[in-house]
This record gives C-alpha cells, sequence and structure tokens, in this order.
C-alpha cells in the first residue's frame, strides 16, 4: 500500500490531520484546475476550499484502490461550476465555456508561451479540457479517462484532434 | 489500419501509454510502409509540447498556502460543531410543537379558528419537510450537476 493510500485509509477512519498531506501533494495541481475553470483566481481558491472539504466528508465513498486525483477532480469541477453559478447570477453555460485563459496568470511570459495560450483560447472547450488534463495537471490517458469518465480510446482520440487542431493553428500563426 | 490511427498509436507511444498490443500493431504497421508521413508527424509538435510543459503558473505562496489550509481544516472541525447544534436545535423545536399542540390543540378553551390555524401550519410543515427530504434523496442519486455541458 503506497504512503497516499495510507494517509486516505487514515482520514476514511476520521483522521483529519492526514488529509493535510493530501492537501499538501494535489493543491497545486487542483489550483490550476480550478483557475482553468473560473478564470479567476479568487473563484478558484474558493472552489477549492470547497473540493477539499467535499473531498474530505465523502472520504469513505472514495476507493482506495483507484486514483485520488481523477476522483478528486470530479469534487472540484462541481465545485467551479456551483461556483460560477453564484457569481454570475446563474449564467448561461455558454458564458464559462467562452471564458479565456488569461496570459497574466502565467509566470516568465515568453512569446512561445503567449502564442500557446493565444491557440488554445482559440479551441472548443472539450480540447481545451483535454489539453489542460494532459499538459498542465500531467495526468496519465487513464486518470484522464477516469476524470470524465470517457473510455481511454475516447481519451486517445480527443487528445488527438486537440494536439491537430492546437498543431495547424501555432502553424497559421508562424 | 489507417494514417490517423498510426498518427494516435504513434502520439501515444511518444506519452509512454501504448499498450503492448497496440506496440505491436504498430510495429507491424511500420514495418508495411516504411516511408510512411505518419513517422514525421508529431516531430515538429515535440517542441510544442516540451514548451507547454514548461508553462509555469502564478500560484499562491507557501505562506499563504498554510493560512489557506488552517481555514480548510477549522472549517472541517467546526462542522462536528454544526451538527450538534442542528441535532439540539430540532431536538427543542420538536419539544416546543409538542408543547404547543398540548396547550393550544387539546385544550378546549382555544378558539377553533386558532386551532384550525395551527393544524393547517403542521399539515404545512409536515408537506415542506417530506418535500425536502425527497428532493435530497432525489439528489444524492443523481448528480446535480449533470446538466451542465461545457
Amino acid at each position: 500500500m503506497s504512503e497516499e493510500q495510507n494517509y486516505i485509509k487514515n482520514c476514511q477512519r476520521g483522521d483529519r490531520d492526514s488529509f493535510e498531506f493530501i492537501f499538501n501533494r494535489y493543491r497545486q495541481k487542483a489550483y490550476r484546475a480550478a483557475l482553468f475553470i473560473t478564470k479567476n483566481p479568487q473563484d478558484a481558491l474558493d472552489a477549492l476550499q470547497n473540493a477539499f472539504i467535499r473531498a474530505y466528508r465523502n472520504i469513505n465513498r472514495y476507493d482506495v484502490d483507484k486514483s485520488f486525483y481523477p476522483w478528486f477532480y470530479k469534487i472540484l469541477q462541481n465545485c467551479c461550476y456551483t461556483q460560477l453559478r453564484r457569481n454570475k447570477n446563474n449564467c448561461e453555460i455558454k458564458e464559462i465555456s467562452d471564458m479565456q485563459l488569461n496570459p497574466a496568470w502565467i509566470v516568465q511570459r515568453t512569446e512561445k508561451h503567449q502564442n500557446i495560450i493565444t491557440a488554445i483560447n482559440s479551441l472548443s472547450a472539450v480540447d481545451r479540457e483535454i489539453l489542460q488534463l494532459k499538459y498542465f495537471q500531467e495526468l496519465s490517458y487513464k486518470e484522464i479517462a477516469e476524470a470524465l469518465k470517457i473510455p481511454i480510446g475516447t481519451v486517445m482520440s480527443r487528445l488527438y484532434s486537440a494536439k491537430t487542431r492546437l498543431r495547424e493553428l501555432l502553424d497559421k500563426g508562424e | 489500419m489507417d494514417c490517423e490511427q498510426v498518427k494516435i498509436l504513434l502520439m501515444a507511444q511518444e506519452d509512454g501509454e501504448i499498450t503492448s498490443s497496440q506496440q505491436e500493431k504498430l510495429h507491424k504497421q511500420l514495418e508495411n510502409c516504411s516511408d510512411c508521413s505518419c513517422l514525421q508527424y508529431w516531430q515538429s509538435f515535440a517542441e510544442t509540447e516540451a514548451e507547454m510543459q514548461k508553462i509555469k503558473f502564478v500560484e499562491p505562496q507557501e505562506q499563504a498556502w498554510n493560512i489557506y489550509w488552517d481555514g480548510i481544516y477549522n472549517r472541517l472541525e467546526r462542522r462536528l460543531g454544526f451538527i450538534f447544534v442542528s441535532f439540539g436545535a430540532v431536538i427543542l423545536i420538536a419539544y416546543t410543537m409538542y408543547e404547543l399542540l398540548k396547550e393550544l390543540m387539546w385544550n378546549v378553551e382555544t378558539p377553533a379558528l386558532v386551532r384550525a390555524g395551527l393544524a393547517i401550519f403542521i399539515i404545512g410543515m409536515i408537506i415542506l419537510f417530506v418535500s425536502v427530504v425527497r428532493e435530497r434523496l432525489v439528489l444524492r442519486k443523481h448528480d446535480p450537476f449533470e446538466r451542465i455541458n461545457k
């Protein structure tokens, strides 16, 4: 049993301190994901706090034999949507998917990074999501499949399409 | 196997996600077409991929994370308090209702209009309670966010 599984088992027995290990392990990755969805650092932090609290309260529903992060990502995604709806007064979902990545959130903005972000922003929400899970969340195909509840084959074809479109956009821009 | 499938498998190979059976299929395919243009397909993307992996996001400082964790911990801890307060409140409300019923409903001196009002109020409360419980149970079974499509 891995160190993480041990800590989760302790959490399932009600040990709140063990949850700090989980929090420290995933906080940055999860913050990045929340930022991608909410497009606002404060909303991302609020959603993240709610997600960690909800994850701890539902930790007994989590199957320790599976990866923790895809399970948590689903909770985080829901908390981000709740946060967006709360802030935007039940905004239309279209508004959410139309939101763009802000280059101001990036450390050391080079021209190449700027071009990549501009190209990613031009993609569809589905393409953006799969790319961010792969490159900015560094999830494996299996973890992406679990997080999005789709088969691995679909992950591969979606990723292929997203990368192809991104490549086309970057080639056009050059 | 068409060119697109070859490109997908090459992508999986690059990502270290290819299975042994897929690897075998790919190998066989590439043996049959040595000048396959698919082989070069991801080469030009490798630089972009490397750049994407280098992108770092502005994130809270370590100290801010510590304060943030304290906020989470305190909210988790307070939950027990809220549970006790809620249970206590339910018991007190139920007792008050019972006493109110005893005093007003069963008392022959209470005007009929007050008794009728009280009965209607209680029925209304029961309907609301059942409705809320049912809604909660239905929401538990279904993902409340499933209608949100990005």
